[in-house]
């Protein structure tokens, strides 16, 4: 993973994009215990193209110049099935906005906050995320008046009381 | 099975959960790799492709 994570660095020291930040399970994973997964989410901020356009193009181009190949929804880099998600909401950019910086063995990186995290599982909301998020509220150490911040700020308190019913 | 056996049983069960939680995160890769390969055979049969991830020698158990 280590060797994915430089790619991704020079990605953004190459001005491909504009800042990255691992979310997905294997942010989860910086906070809890391990389970399955077979791809890694990165959450992207794109430079805006001349004509206002927000596009993945110029990173599948960088990525195929030092062979990496498509995979379904994933690129596949040093190994690693990769899947490049834009922020494209108001949650995403603030999580990416505040993201922190970490270490995986000698290579800086950056992940979501656990509470940013959580919020986005509420907001994506499938069974999956909401089983997730139960174990995940057990495991992680939240900030919770940080978290109802982020909850307020883009509406999802009501659907997390909505949750709460089912957990 | 008693309510004491029960209770140490899930207690015994949240240790386990809390020490996975603090390994260090190179360590829970090495883990989720191990999964990734205990689980593909299982997904394959179900008609389900994965890739479990092919990296770096030091990611590996």
């Amino acid at each position: 993973m280590e060797a994915t994570l430089r790619v991704l660095n020079e990605l953004e020291r190459d001005g491909v994009i504009t800042r990255y930040a691992i979310g997905g399970a294997v942010g989860a994973i910086f906070y809890m215990e391990p389970f399955l997964t077979y791809d890694l989410d990165v959450f992207v901020v794109l430079p805006e193209t001349a004509g206002g356009l927000l596009t993945l193009a110029p990173i599948d181009e960088a990525l195929k110049r030092r062979g990496c190949t498509e995979e379904a929804e994933c690129v596949l880099i040093e190994g690693m099935p990769v899947q490049f998600l834009p922020a494209d909401n108001l949650l995403l950019e603030e999580a990416l906005a505040e993201a922190r910086e970490t270490a995986y063995a000698e290579t800086t990186t950056r992940v979501l906050r656990p509470e940013h995290l959580a919020a986005i599982m509420v907001q994506t909301g499938r069974d999956k995320d909401r089983q997730r998020f139960s174990t995940f509220l057990q495991d992680a150490a939240l900030d919770a008046g940080y978290l109802q911040g982020v909850l307020e700020r883009h509406q999802l308190s009501d659907r997390i009381e909505r949750w709460k019913t089912v957990i | 099975m008693e309510n004491r056996d029960l209770n140490q049983l899930l207690a015994g069960k949240q240790r386990r959960r809390e020490e996975l939680t603090r390994l260090p995160i190179e360590e829970k890769i090495r883990a989720v790799i191990r999964l990734q390969h205990l689980a593909a055979h299982i997904l394959k049969q179900r008609g389900k492709k994965v890739r479990c991830w092919n990296i770096a020698s030091s990611d590996r158990a």
